[in-house]
């Protein structure tokens, strides 16, 4: 074929300009480690990248989430163990009142001692962590979950609720508890009740209703498991019925305040000025918070009387004691051994996550980083084309008919 | 002797002139589009002479160039496809890396956004973390906008590319219109001779054009010159004149130009008509790939706005609100009207107004569209898909305002305006999402984290059910887009709920606004059986779905008692009901009747219903029973419901409370379903399946008074039209029947006996589900309320933060971050594609230059011999004239 001497330059040239720009390639390749250099280098490869990146970006979040959750139930555990160690010294205090030769003074400085740990129990069941929520709240973790109501005796004003957190793909866990499924669903050796103001209640200032005691368990276990409702059909007199059917139990009772009031084997008081349609309801109940049991134990020592029949009460009231305590304690391990169990799960899932980032990283590196033996290799046979290149193009364009003529 | 010394002078003129070609032929050695040439030539005409005929030495015939056509079309087709890929290379390179770069692309703005929401949700109260989630929010809101930038930029790039482009190919033209003079004048001055270098130049010029865009010729007579089509054979020089190109809005997008040409008149757009060169690379990645990428990052970022939107507003911020928009709102009146406009030729006078709605973000494609009005009526309309004109609606103007339709996620709403044959509109529902996404929020508080809902369980519970903290559905109902009344009043529920179980197996969910006096919801939740075992949902999940009450005459009734012997009959009427269903996808309405029978009991009408699909009934009846007469008498007060003679223990009172433990403890009642509930004073009797309760008095004497309860009204209202029952009587109280109607089924009736005639269903849906499951006793309650105080519930965090990775484009099978990688993956596809084609058009390219090169390049080696040849030939002709000198001489020196 006939060759122009324009061929003979421009050729030599072009092909020279394309080993140097794949040599380019090969030495950026090498300087970032990398294969893929933009997407156009292999686009399927590129996608599957930042899917990786996104993965592995997720896994970390999970870490940090998990790191999250362990410290949180740390210390919710240190808590309940603190709480334990009150809950288990006012059952000493319990077993100390009823060893009977204990007189009333005795019971009264134990009555003293058992009210100072009930309001350190309280303060314990109201902790907070370090930026100031509540942790047995449940999602009402601004407000203090267990408060002294009208009537001085704690009441949970928290709510059921209890947060998740996601640590792993298909692994959501647990982070924190309520004080009701704790401290309140305690299972009680006798069927109990308590009470309740209605909150659309119109009066102002709100009256009143004690948290009350049973005052013949016979008749209220016959009665049980029916709830009660109080309402105000004026103001100076209220109707009792039952709340299912209705059933009148006492109808048109005059209103004093303050005044026992007694119905199917329990006893409690209103106070206050209420309105007509207030109400209250008395609700019955199998379970009874531990706050309560305390306030009843302290009840039960400050009223104890030396006669034949306040003994007897006195002794059903240690025995309930020491039983309800015992069962807040079981409830209190119960949920210590859940978050231990979490913290194993915690620990297996941080286990298992760190061998996903181990693998998307290995498979990261497969199909990311450069091959470095291939790359060099390929740079110095590059290296090597362009040399020969070089020295052929001066050779072939250094000949001329002209130098001969 | 003349002769020879003629040979020999014609020798060295033409040698001469030879030497002259070569010697321009060595000069031109660099010339671009230089084809060499070659001095052609020939002998002179013999003089016939006694010895015959004498040669007359030669001379030149003609310079021709080396060239040929077919190879010089072949550079300039392969010169248009080269740059044409090139183009296009250069385009899809720039952005490639943008994209994909950690520090431009989405991927980590988004991770972090998302990621943001995870830390919050570990923490949901704490202000440092609702802090980093706004401002990493603010940061996917500007990488958004910054890639639109970029993107937009690169389109403003081409666009003044084109017009340089096109500033060229004008300047090239004009040459080309006077090189054709030029040649026409030359070649009828050189009489067979052709002006090479001109024909070379107009090669040249004509291979120029050609890397701009593709370029074809025709040889117009004979005199040289040629015409020059572009694209598709648009005229750009026709003999000496040439067309005029320039650039115009796009009437069909205002955002871009299209390039006109104009031979006489008025410039004709002719953008679709070219291709090939470097201004169909420009316009078909413009058009195509560019186009598809704004629209991609758009549809992004409309449906992460629109989802996370629609995620955040079901939550609770940490002021106990409902959560409001996160992002903008992608349907303001200025977006829905931005996303179309009237193409710039329709017909006068463009009073039309329109909005595009994006209605369903998930089914948003990346495509623009185009709304045709083609006739025959002037209100006859088209939609196509711009990209590769798919029909996707044909459709008709109704005449009255508003009217709309809706294709493929976004409504085109028609406001007002005559729309005439023939006018367009563009419809571009995603172009400006990515411009146009901003953040909404701006305070830490509003962040809503928590879900606004939340149950519990009552304490006194003695069985072991749980009820889960339930999950929020919607706030607005998407049928009809009003606020579901649960969330009319902001803070809380209106009203709040309670669940109670009647007996272990049926419950009732009631209105707790009193939680010391319970009354039935409007419309009502009564008479629900629970499954043991399973997991119970308490609400519908359909938003269409309605509630429809017997409410006829006779279902309030109680019917005049009758001779016990007769028959006990309820007194309903007969009616014939008729359903309509109406298919949610095809729009069909299909209609279907049921018949009631004369006194069909309230169980079996329900259970005709509910063979119906799209229809649940619940059939209950409650009866109450009071003013107990006892006259004392020696036969014994003997009460029978539905035939099971209740007989009074001796020494007990006939009387509520007696009656109710004979009815509880009847195997036989127990089998129908029927239980009694007693005050003390009244015995409320009710058949759960809603059969008809039967009540006969057979003791002489005795009677009882029997009314029927209205279910819907809460306690304390008057039983319904009661009737005493005397001895030897009885009666039969029919049920009521609660139906639920899904999305699209509605009934009506023939008489208004049972049901109304043409009764007004009212909407079951609450915006929200819970979930129940376990063993419940009869009397355990749960409440519902509103998430006063919430602030340590993450649920609404969580729920935004699994979107990452859930399908929300492209119908709910691509995540944001995967519908990104395929933006990635298809814009490296392109440029990868477009690198392999310019290598390929580059090869293609060099070859055919290599053949018209080696046909017509200078040769310098060969030019050398050449000179030497004729350098050669010269001498000896001058040789020749000095031999003939030489002999003239010789000739002269004889006669001396």
């Amino acid at each position: 074929m006939r060759i122009s001497t324009q061929q003979l330059f421009n050729r030599g040239l072009e092909k020279i300009q394309d080993v140097t720009a794949q040599q380019q390639k090969t030495q950026l390749q090498l300087s970032t480690g990398k294969k893929v250099l933009t997407p156009a280098d292999d686009p399927v490869a590129s996608a599957r990248i930042l899917e990786l990146n996104q993965e592995l970006a997720i896994n970390e979040q999970f870490q940090s989430n998990i790191e999250l959750v362990d410290g949180r139930l740390e210390l919710q555990d240190d808590m309940l163990g603190s709480i334990d160690n009150v809950v288990q010294r006012v059952r000493e205090l319990a077993v100390t009142a009823g060893n009977g030769i204990l007189n009333g003074n005795d019971l009264n400085s134990i009555a003293v001692e058992a009210e100072v740990l009930l309001e350190q129990l309280a303060g314990l069941l109201n902790s907070q962590d370090a930026g100031g929520e509540y942790l047995f709240s449940g999602f009402q973790g601004g407000e203090e979950p267990f408060q002294k109501n009208i009537s001085g005796a704690y009441t949970y004003e928290g709510d059921e609720g209890r947060r998740f957190v996601k640590i792993g793909p298909s692994v959501s866990i647990a982070s924190t508890e309520n004080g009701k499924e704790i401290f309140q669903n305690v299972a009680v050796n006798e069927n109990t009740f308590y009470t309740l103001t209605n909150p659309t209640n119109k009066s102002e200032p709100a009256a009143q209703i004690t948290t009350g005691q049973i005052i013949d368990q016979e008749v209220y276990d016959a009665f049980y498991p029916e709830d009660l409702t109080i309402t105000f059909n004026t103001a100076t007199d209220y109707s009792i019925t039952e709340a299912s059917t209705g059933r009148v139990v006492v109808a048109n009772e005059p209103y004093i305040s303050n005044a026992p009031i007694s119905v199917n084997g329990i006893q409690f008081e209103i106070s206050g000025a209420p309105v007509l349609g207030d109400s209250f309801s008395v609700q019955s109940s199998e379970k009874q918070g531990v706050l309560t049991t305390i306030e009843k134990f302290v009840y039960g020592l400050k009223n104890f009387n030396t006669s034949e029949s306040g003994r007897e009460v006195f002794t059903n009231v240690i025995a309930s004691a020491i039983t309800n305590l015992d069962h807040a304690e079981t409830s209190i391990l119960e949920v210590r051994s859940q978050i231990g169990a979490r913290l194993n799960t915690i620990e297996t899932t941080k286990e298992q996550l760190l061998d996903v980032e181990i693998l998307t990283k290995e498979i990261l590196t497969n199909i990311e980083a450069v091959d470095y033996a291939e790359a060099i290799s390929l740079l110095s046979i590059q290296q090597m084309t362009l040399e020969a290149a070089y020295s052929s193009y001066s050779q072939v364009t250094s000949l001329s008919l002209f130098d001969r003529l | 002797m003349g002769d020879l010394i003629g040979i020999g002078l014609s020798g060295l003129n033409a040698h001469q002139t030879a030497l002259s070609v070569t010697g321009n032929n060595v000069a031109n050695t660099n010339t671009a589009g230089y084809s060499r040439q070659q001095a052609i030539f020939v002998d002179n005409q013999s003089l016939l002479t006694g010895a015959g005929y004498v040669g007359q030495g030669a001379s030149i015939e003609n310079i021709t160039r080396i060239s040929q056509d077919f190879l010089i079309e072949q550079v300039r087709s392969d010169t248009t496809v080269y740059h044409e890929r090139n183009a296009l290379l250069e385009q899809a390179s720039s952005i490639d890396n943008l994209l994909a770069s950690s520090t431009t692309g989405l991927t980590s703005a988004m991770s972090n956004f998302f990621q943001s929401f995870q830390g919050a949700a570990d923490d949901p109260t704490s202000i440092p973390q609702r802090q980093l989630l706004l401002t990493q929010s603010e940061g996917l809101v500007s990488r958004f906008h910054s890639l639109n930038d970029r993107l937009n930029a690169q389109s403003k790039t081409i666009e003044s590319e084109l017009e340089a482009a096109v500033a060229s190919i004008n300047s090239l033209s004009q040459s080309l219109a006077e090189l054709n003079q030029s040649i026409a004048v030359a070649t009828g001055a050189g009489q067979g001779s052709q002006p090479n270098d001109l024909l070379d130049t107009r090669d040249e010029v004509l291979r120029q054009l050609s890397e701009y865009v593709s370029v074809s010729t025709f040889t117009q007579g004979n005199d040289g010159r040629v015409n020059v089509f572009i694209g598709n054979g648009q005229p750009l020089v026709i003999g000496n004149t040439s067309a005029i190109l320039g650039t115009v809005p796009s009437p069909t997008d205002a955002g871009r130009l299209d390039i006109t040409l104009s031979v006489t008149g008025s410039p004709q757009i002719v953008s679709g008509e070219l291709s090939g060169g470097k201004i169909g690379g420009l316009l078909d990645f413009r058009d195509n790939d560019l186009a598809k990428a704004i629209n991609s990052m758009g549809r992004i970022a409309i449906v992460l706005s629109d989802t996370i939107n629609e995620q955040h507003t079901l939550g609770m911020d940490l002021e106990d609100n409902l959560g409001g928009l996160f992002f903008d709102d992608i349907n303001t009146e200025a977006l829905a009207r931005s996303r179309v406009f009237a193409n710039s030729d329709n017909t006068p006078p463009n009073d039309q107004s329109m909005r595009i709605n994006i209605t369903d973000s998930s089914a948003l494609s990346t495509d623009d569209y185009e709304l045709k009005f083609e006739g025959p009526s002037d209100n006859d309309f088209v939609i196509v898909r711009a990209s590769d004109n798919e029909l996707v609606l044909k459709s008709t103007l109704p005449g009255i305002y508003p009217a709309n339709v809706e294709v493929d996620g976004f409504q085109v709403e028609f406001e007002a305006g005559t729309f005439k044959v023939g006018d367009r509109f563009s419809i571009q529902p995603t172009r400006t999402g990515a411009a146009e996404i901003g953040l909404t929020i701006d305070r830490v508080e509003a962040v809503a984290l928590a879900s606004p809902i939340r149950a519990d369980a009552s304490i006194g519970n003695t069985g072991n059910a749980q009820i889960d903290l339930g999950t929020m559905l919607d706030v607005v109902n998407p049928i009809t887009g009003q606020t579901i009344p649960m969330f009319s009043v902001p803070g809380q529920l209106s009203p709040p709920l309670a669940i109670r179980f009647i007996t272990d197996t049926i419950y009732e969910v009631l209105n707790a606004s009193n939680p010391a006096n319970l009354i039935p919801l409007n419309p009502p939740i009564n008479n629900q059986h629970y499954n043991q075992g399973l997991t119970n949902t308490l609400f519908t999940d359909d938003p269409g779905e309605t509630l429809v009450i017997a409410a006829g005459v006779d279902a309030l009734l109680v019917p005049a008692p009758v001779v016990s012997t007769d028959p006990l009959l309820n007194g309903f009427g007969m009616q014939n009901l008729s359903v309509s269903r109406r298919d949610l996808n095809t729009g069909v309405v299909t209609t279907q009747t049921v018949p009631i029978a004369a006194n069909e009991e309230a169980s079996s009408i329900a259970a005709s219903l509910r063979s119906i699909s799209g229809i649940q009934a619940s059939a209950y009846t409650q009866v109450r029973l009071d003013n107990f007469v006892d006259d004392g008498d020696a036969s014994p007060p003997d009460l029978e419901i539905n035939g099971e003679i209740l007989t009074m223990p001796t020494g007990s009172v006939f009387g509520a409370d007696a009656l109710a433990e004979e009815i509880n403890n009847s195997a036989a009642l127990q089998a129908l379903n029927i239980y009694a509930v007693s005050d003390g004073i009244s015995l409320e009797v009710y058949a759960s399946t809603g059969k008809d309760i039967q009540v006969v008095v057979n003791g002489s004497g005795d009677s009882v008074r029997v009314g029927k309860i209205d279910p819907y009204s809460g306690a304390g209202t008057p039983i319904l039209s009661p009737r005493t029952v005397n001895s030897g009587e009885g009666v039969a109280v029919g049920g009521s029947i609660d139906v639920t109607l899904a999305n699209g089924v509605s009934f009506t009736s023939s008489a208004s006996t049972v049901f109304e005639q043409a009764p007004v269903g009212q909407s079951t849906y609450l915006g929200f589900q819970f979930e129940l499951q376990g063993e419940p006793k009869k009397g355990d309650s749960f409440t519902i309320g509103y998430n006063t105080g919430g602030v340590s519930d993450n649920r609404n965090a969580l729920a935004i933060a699994g979107m990452e990775t859930q399908g929300s484009v492209s119908n709910g099978v691509v995540s944001y971050g995967d519908a990104y990688s395929q933006i990635i993956e298809e814009i490296g596809t392109v440029t990868n594609r477009a690198r392999l084609d310019t290598a390929s058009a580059k090869a293609l390219l060099e070859q055919s230059e290599n053949n018209r090169e080696s046909v017509s390049g200078v040769n310098l080696d060969e030019e050398a011999g050449r000179l030497i040849q004729y350098q050669a030939a010269y001498n000896a002709s001058a040789q020749v004239v000095s031999i003939a000198r030489e002999l003239f001489d010789t000739l002269l020196a004889t006669f001396r």
